[in-house]
């Protein structure tokens, strides 16, 4: 037992601690494991940023603040990350589900959309691409010119299948 | 009942019974969108990830239709959907992750990252803004598409701010996201770009959560950096959207 936090402090990859009863992982390098301690780590950092941006009257939304919290509670334990990762992963890979609800939300709006359908098309269609090429152009050639260290060679991103 | 079938006729009642619970409880709402979303990511794995069957799209359209077709108020729908909804603030929370991650990158390249983030992010809102109002749009249109790129609790309060729709707004949100989840694959190809960090970042600076969704199926690299370029652009458009685009909507 001993030398097992031993190894948590020292931040190596640990055996992990057991119960008895049923042989699951509940303890991770001295953090809860699982789905419920997960969310309820984001939830309370997502409660932190809402109340610290109208305490302050940021003008950044709360769960941006949150995110910034976490990242730095990371930097600091970084031992945090097992006990949220699973979970973390989990949501971020079903991202495009949280939009549906909003997007669905088109039905309210298709008297405007269809009178002003031209405009709007139109502008999604060219601000986006102009959004994409600008970004890309622009981080590809200040990666020249600042940071000239060349990118490990790896698939490319969005291109064929994974 | 009817004199003929009531069996028959019992049967219905019954239905319409159920009907008038279910449409009313939050359950279905939320049921129906993870059911029809979970068959929309079906079709689009089977499609090999097809960059045009976006899984957000197929979603929304086959709801739209169902909504339209049973004649349900999107209110009574969004009872039962704001569970999922909701789910948008962890998640954001959550890009921390990603983020810690690609500490080392992000220590290397915050230059690079800064200068995207800026120059995509204005540069969108200034073509939208300036798009929509060569065509025509009215000026709360107009209001409602600037913040388009921004993820979607951002955009709408974003929005809210500068005079336009927040529902408005997170339609459109939602459309940019599909847009260049879609065709970012051939503007990267074009440009030339291969570097998985940049791909990743320009997608998620330009279509927020659901090009973040897209680079991560891709590759995680690439999805580390389009969270981070999504939680950066909420921040640096929180900030300086309101300012920027009520100054153009002020000269149009």
């Amino acid at each position: 037992m001993r030398c097992q936090f031993q190894a948590i402090l020292c931040g190596q990859k640990t055996p992990t601690l057991l119960d008895k009863t049923g042989g699951r992982e509940v303890w991770r390098a001295g953090y809860p494991v699982g789905m419920i301690p997960a969310l309820t780590t984001l939830l309370v950092f997502q409660l932190i940023g809402e109340a610290l941006v109208r305490a302050l009257s940021l003008p950044i939304p709360g769960p941006v603040v949150g995110m910034a919290l976490l990242l730095l509670m990371l930097v600091a334990r970084p031992s945090l990350q097992h006990a949220i990762k699973p979970t973390t992963q989990t949501l971020l890979q079903h991202l495009s589900l949280l939009f549906v609800p909003a997007g669905v939300g088109v039905i309210l709006h298709l008297q405007r959309l269809g009178d002003e359908a031209l405009a709007i098309g139109v502008a999604l269609v060219v601000s986006t691409l102009v959004g994409l090429a600008s970004a890309a152009l622009t981080m590809a050639w200040l990666m020249k010119r600042v940071a000239p260290l060349p990118p490990p060679p790896s698939l490319p991103a969005d291109g064929s299948a994974p | 009942m009817t004199e003929g079938l009531p069996l028959a006729g019992d049967a219905v009642g019954r239905l319409a019974d159920v009907w008038v619970y279910l449409s009313a409880s939050p359950l279905l709402g939320l049921s129906i969108t993870l059911l029809v979303y979970q068959g929309a990511f079906l079709v689009y794995q089977r499609s090999g990830l097809h960059p045009l069957a976006n899984p957000v799209a197929l979603s929304v359209i086959t709801l739209g239709a169902l909504l339209w077709i049973t004649n349900t108020p999107y209110a009574t729908y969004f009872e039962g959907a704001q569970f999922v909804h909701f789910l948008l603030g962890p998640a954001t929370v959550a890009l921390a992750m990603p983020l810690f991650e690609q500490m080392a990158r992000l220590k290397r390249l915050w230059l690079p990252m800064l200068g995207a983030l800026v120059v995509g992010t204005l540069s969108a809102t200034a073509s939208a803004i300036g798009v929509a109002w060569a065509l025509g749009a009215s000026k709360e249109t107009i209001a409602s598409l600037a913040p388009k790129s921004v993820t979607a609790p951002v955009a709408m309060g974003i929005a809210e701010k500068i005079g336009g729709l927040p529902t408005l707004t997170a339609v459109l949100v939602v459309c940019t996201g599909i847009l260049g989840a879609a065709s970012a694959r051939y503007v990267f190809d074009a440009l030339r770009i291969q570097d998985p960090t940049v791909r990743g970042f320009a997608l998620g600076t330009a279509a927020h959560g659901i090009g973040t969704a897209r680079a991560f199926l891709v590759n995680p690299e690439s999805g580390a950096f389009a969270g981070l370029a999504m939680g950066l652009c909420a921040l640096f458009s929180a900030v300086a959207l309101p300012l920027v685009a009520g100054f153009l909507l002020r000269w149009i």
